[in-house]
């Protein structure tokens, strides 16, 4: 790998080269002129950006090609194929149903039914018709017209024929209801008008003799004459025969073939020979009447808007109009064969040209599909030949510009091949050398330029420091000056008390001395020198008393002005004893002034043998204020964690040897945790919260003892107390080692 | 219906089905249909169709007067809460056919009720139309025992039985006199047979044998070959289901001859034509009524009836049929006043029938009626009346001349 990126890179340029060498002249040239003569980065993308370009233009004529030739092939498709096939099935529906509307024409019972169903029929065929001109008149009719036409016109032409016959068929049934209606009233008027009171009269008579209820009975001779008997059997027979006529007429009205109608009408014939036979033997006054009756019958029947002649016309409308259907039906189902033929071969030719272009759109999917792979292969060859080998060395060359910048100027920059890149690890190269030339120069100026400009700083930060710490130390005084208000003024009170009381006590004594003068120049003028002596004496010690007490007051507030004064205290010797005691008390009575409730069971060890230590009293002093103070807030603060059962103690001692004097301070307090122990010495570093401390104390107090030559130990627990050993060292001896 | 196989594809189906819809043939009911319920703002509607011509003319004519009688005596109080009635008529000449196509005509046309019907051939085809039309048919001149069947709710009959009058006949026959020989005469028809059907019922009760009988042709007064065939019975008494000139001309011929048989007339004879037609000769005929006495003024609705036909004749007489007629009107009038209400919702046939069936016995102004569930004949009564000294009276029992 490390190896073939240059062989890679020579090969590419190499083979630009050869490329360059075989152009014709005058194209090499100008490439030459645009390249440099050299596969330059610019080059590189030139070839990759146009490759890709390429390959895609080619992909989109292709798929452009592609899709006019499916779009005319579907245009084949929708414009000739789909219109023919949708004209051919247009025309086998109005076909089929023209084939099932036709027999409804025969079975319409009266003329709205008729007309109703010969609408639908002539919507039908005007439908059907438009169909055949729609697919005759397209592109792929071809020989439909020809082949269907005469059909449709043939079956339009029978349904008009069918349609003129029911209409004669209707006309004739009419005529039959109002025959059917005029015998039925023709045969009631016959038998109720004239037959049957005929018959009756004459057959009462014929009984009885009677005719009238006035007339008086006929004699037998009259009644049964021949001529009567004639007259009731014609009478009867008329009425016979009449019933047999009617009959028949009305079976005519309704025989269903015409020969059964002829048969009918023969015996009808036969029925009114006898009727009017029957006639002879009536009497003249009914004959007549009869007569004209029976020629009414006869033309009822046989007239030619007669029963027989209409009930024929109508049993050969019907015979002819079912032949018209049955013709017609032949005729529908051939139309109907010829056009599912159509319809198959639209079908067909439909069919063929979808899948054509079907063909078309795989083609053209596969090709796309190859020349996208084709173009992402040949974007991966691009990338792996320019990009990637781009890339590596842009990093390469990145890289040592980077590091040269962070000031490695050792970096060797090796960059191969022939195009800008190389240029540019060329120009670092120099650049590289350059920079180390001017470096080595200036280092050194630099150096100590830079080294005096620190010392100077420095300088300045400690006497920053210095003013900093001595005004923290002045800061710190006060605040322990504070602390130790309270204590001094209880210490002050004291002797106070003594010299008012002594003062007061004086002040009777004078008194009494003045009563006994005044005794002695008014009495008996004797003085009692015994007790005047006595009250001079008391007012003697009483003065020595108000003058050691004023002196205590005047020794603590001198204490107090030292301890707060800024200069530099004197080296003295000083009883640690008489200093830890007294400091003992001011730090206790100091938090007592602040918080009346704290109590703390202060023991007092004192070694006889401590003796005194030389130091600055004034800084010693605060040192055992502090240590002691801090002691006292220790129990304090564990005091109000631990209410009952708790006996708070400092035990403050003394131990005097030879070389040193220790000094220890107790506590049974709250103690420390090691972290806060590490840090106590700390300036700064307090456990106390908002003003109670400056953080200062410690930190101090150990600077102190250091400056007198001594040491502070801590022994803690946390919990449980804390136990400050101080070590100083007596006159004249060295001082104690640091150590803990 | 099936058009030739649908070929589902593209718009063509679409096309298809339009040409397939438009071949349906329109379907033409044979049942009448309801031209509307005859109830208009201002007007309800009845429809009658009844002999106004032929041997049945005076039927017809009277049951319209009484008809007419009721409707305007209401219309004169304010109609039905502010609709007045009107009354259509129809000719159908005492003939089946022609009372079809009237009743066919009257519904079509749009009438709240059919009313007064004439005949037991013409309403026993009538009746049919008008239930399947959900049309009720009230107060038939007829006591024909088939429009009295538990399942014809749409019919309301006013009048008693035929079976009813028969019986009554018999029983006073049988009880009043003791007469065991008892003759039919009967018109050749339904009616006649109807009659027939309840003479023959009477008398099996009393395990009494029919001694004779004879027919004569509708509409024509060809009596006397069934005469002859009676009067060889020697019957005792002689029962008549006939028309009023048939029945005429019978007993007057029987008397001719001599026979001394009572006769008895149901009252579909028409009893003040009947009186007429027999021409002063009818004393002791006997017509079993099926309404009261149309002059006994001791009636309330009886009086009503006489003063509501002087109104529309002044010179119309009281008579038997024009009473029936009347009573139907009355019984219209009241149940439709009953079942509806002052500027209420108007008034429905159902809500009329619902009221009769519900209403309990009913005082027609002194002619108790009473329908129910199953049973719609208002009134059982049967009334004697007898033809004394050329006029109609009434009796309780029959007597031996």
């Amino acid at each position: 790998m490390k190896d073939s990126p240059r062989t890679l890179d020579h090969r590419l340029h190499s083979a630009f080269e050869w490329v360059l060498k075989r152009l014709p002249p005058s194209l090499g040239d100008w490439v030459r002129e645009k390249t440099g003569g050299r596969l330059g980065i610019g080059t590189q993308i030139v070839l990759g950006l146009g490759g890709g370009v390429l390959l895609t233009v080619g992909a989109i004529v292709m798929a452009l090609v592609l899709m006019s030739i499916v779009s005319a092939r579907q245009g084949e498709v929708t414009e000739v194929h789909m219109p023919a096939l949708v004209g051919a099935f247009n025309v086998s529906e109005r076909s089929a149903e023209l084939v099932q509307a036709t027999p409804l024409l025969v079975t319409a019972v009266d003329l709205p039914q008729l007309d109703a169903v010969m609408m639908d029929v002539t919507f039908t065929q005007s439908a059907l018709t438009e169909a055949v001109e729609a697919v005759a008149g397209s592109e792929a009719g071809g020989d439909f017209g020809a082949r269907v036409v005469p059909l449709v016109d043939s079956l339009n032409e029978m349904v008009l024929e069918i349609d003129q016959s029911m209409r004669r068929r209707m006309d004739h049934q009419g005529r039959l209801a109002q025959l059917r209606q005029q015998l039925d009233d023709f045969v009631l008027q016959l038998q109720t008008e004239i037959l049957e009171p005929e018959l009756d009269d004459q057959h009462f008579f014929m009984y009885t003799g009677l005719r009238e209820l006035t007339d008086a009975p006929a004699p037998l001779s009259q009644r049964r004459t021949t001529a009567e008997l004639d007259h009731y059997v014609g009478l009867l027979n008329f009425k016979a025969y009449q019933n047999e006529a009617t009959q028949y007429i009305s079976k005519g009205l309704v025989d269903s073939d015409i020969a059964l109608l002829e048969t009918t009408q023969a015996r009808v014939e036969t029925a009114l020979e006898n009727v009017s036979g029957s006639l002879e033997k009536i009497r003249y006054r009914l004959r007549s009447q009869l007569q004209s009756l029976v020629q009414e019958l006869t033309e009822m029947y046989g007239a030619p808007d007669g029963v027989f002649a209409t009930r024929t016309g109508e049993l050969e409308e019907i015979a002819y109009a079912d032949s018209l259907v049955g013709h017609s039906q032949q005729v529908a189902t051939e139309l109907v064969n010829r056009v599912e033929t159509l319809v198959g071969s639209a079908e067909r030719s439909a069919e063929s040209a979808a899948e054509r272009s079907n063909t078309l759109v795989q083609l053209g999917f596969w090709s796309l599909l190859v020349i996208t792979f084709l173009t992402i292969g040949m974007a991966y060859v691009a990338w792996k030949f320019f990009g990637e080998r781009l890339l590596v060395r842009m990093g390469r060359l990145s890289s040592a510009t980077r590091q040269m910048s962070k000031g490695d100027l050792e970096v060797q920059v090796e960059i191969e091949g022939d195009d800008e890149l190389t240029d540019m690890a060329g120009a670092l190269e120099v650049f590289r050398q350059h920079a180390v030339e001017v470096q080595r120069l200036n280092l050194v100026e630099k150096l100590a330029a830079e080294v005096q400009a620190k010392n100077d700083k420095l300088e300045d930060t400690l006497e920053n420091l210095r003013r900093t710490q001595q005004q923290v130390v002045k800061q710190e005084k006060l605040a322990s000056l504070g602390a130790l208000t309270a204590g001094i003024a209880h210490e002050i009170r004291n002797p106070l008390n003594f010299i008012n009381n002594f003062a007061a006590l004086s002040t009777e004594l004078i008194d009494e001395l003045k009563e006994e003068l005044a005794e002695a120049v008014n009495g008996d003028g004797e003085l009692d020198r015994e007790y005047l002596d006595e009250i001079l004496g008391d007012l003697n010690t009483n003065v020595v008393k108000v003058n050691e007490h004023g002196q205590r007051a005047n020794r603590i507030v001198e204490g107090m002005l030292a301890h707060s004064r800024d200069e530099a205290g004197e080296v003295e010797s000083i009883d640690i004893n008489l200093m830890v005691q007294e400091y003992a008390k001011l730090a206790y009575h100091g938090i007592r002034g602040t918080d009346s409730t704290f109590n703390v069971d202060m023991i007092h060890q004192y070694d006889k043998d401590a003796g005194s230590v030389e130091g600055i009293a004034r800084d010693l002093s605060r040192v055992f204020l502090n240590i002691i103070t801090n002691a006292c807030h220790a129990t304090q603060a564990r005091g109000r964690k631990e209410a009952e059962g708790y006996l708070p103690t400092v035990t403050v001692g003394t131990e005097g040897h030879e070389k040193k004097v220790t000094v220890t301070v107790r506590d049974n307090g709250t103690g420390m945790p090691d972290e806060i122990l590490k840090k106590i010495f700390d300036p700064f570093f307090t456990t106390k919260s908002g003003t109670q401390g400056t953080g200062l104390g410690l930190s101090i107090s150990h600077e102190i003892i250091q400056e007198h030559g001594g040491r502070i130990e801590v022994e803690t627990e946390d919990g449980e107390g804390t136990e400050f050993r101080i070590t100083l060292p007596r006159k004249g001896y060295e001082p104690i080692t640091a150590g803990s | 219906m099936s058009v030739a196989p649908c070929r589902a594809a593209l718009g063509v189906a679409v096309t298809g089905a339009v040409a397939c819809a438009v071949l349906v043939p329109g379907l033409r009911g044979q049942e009448v249909e309801s031209g509307g319920d005859g109830v208009f703002p201002d007007s309800i509607v009845f429809g009658q169709s009844a002999a106004f011509s032929g041997a049945a003319v005076d039927l017809g004519t009277n049951m319209h007067l009484g008809l007419l009688a009721a409707f305007e005596e209401a219309n004169r109080a304010g109609g039905i809460h502010g609709r007045v009635l009107r009354l259509v008529t129809e000719d159908d000449r005492y003939e089946g056919e022609l009372a079809i196509a009237n009743t066919r005509k009257l519904i079509a046309d749009g009438v709240f009720a059919l009313i007064g019907a004439v005949g037991t051939p013409t309403s026993r085809v009538a009746w049919g139309i008008a239930s399947d039309a959900r049309v009720p048919y009230i107060g038939a001149f007829t006591g024909a025992g088939l429009l009295r069947g538990p399942d014809q709710p749409y019919v309301v009959n006013l009048r008693a039985s035929y079976i009813q009058e028969t019986e009554e006949m018999v029983e006073r026959l049988t009880e009043d006199l003791d007469f065991s020989k008892i003759a039919i005469f009967y018109q050749d028809d339904s009616y006649g047979q109807a009659g027939l059907d309840g003479v023959r019922l009477a008398l099996d009760k009393r395990d009494l044998p029919l001694v004779g009988q004879g027919t004569y042709v509708r509409n024509t007064a060809a009596v006397k070959r069934a005469l002859l065939d009676i009067r060889e019975s020697n019957p005792e008494a002689i029962i008549t289901i006939g028309a009023y000139e048939a029945a005429a001309r019978f007993i007057l011929w029987a008397k001719r001859l001599g026979m001394r048989a009572m006769h008895l007339n149901v009252s579909f004879v028409g009893s003040n034509s009947l009186l007429e037609a027999l021409g002063g000769n009818g004393d002791g005929v006997v017509v079993t009524q099926v309404v009261p006495f149309p002059r006994d003024t001791d009636i309330p609705v009886v009086r009503d009836y006489q003063a509501a036909i002087r109104q529309v004749d002044p010179s119309a007489q009281p008579g038997f049929v024009s009473l029936e007629g009347y009573l139907a009107g009355r019984l219209v009038v009241e149940a439709l006043r009953a079942s509806t209400e002052p500027g209420g919702p108007p008034p429905t046939r159902e809500a009329f029938l619902q009221w009769l069936v519900d209403a309990g016995p009913y005082d027609l102004g002194g002619f108790e009626i009473k329908y129910g569930p199953g049973d719609n004949q208002g009134s059982d009564r049967v009334f004697l009346t007898e033809i004394r000294q050329g006029r109609f009276v009434p009796i309780t029992e029959l007597r031996r001349r």
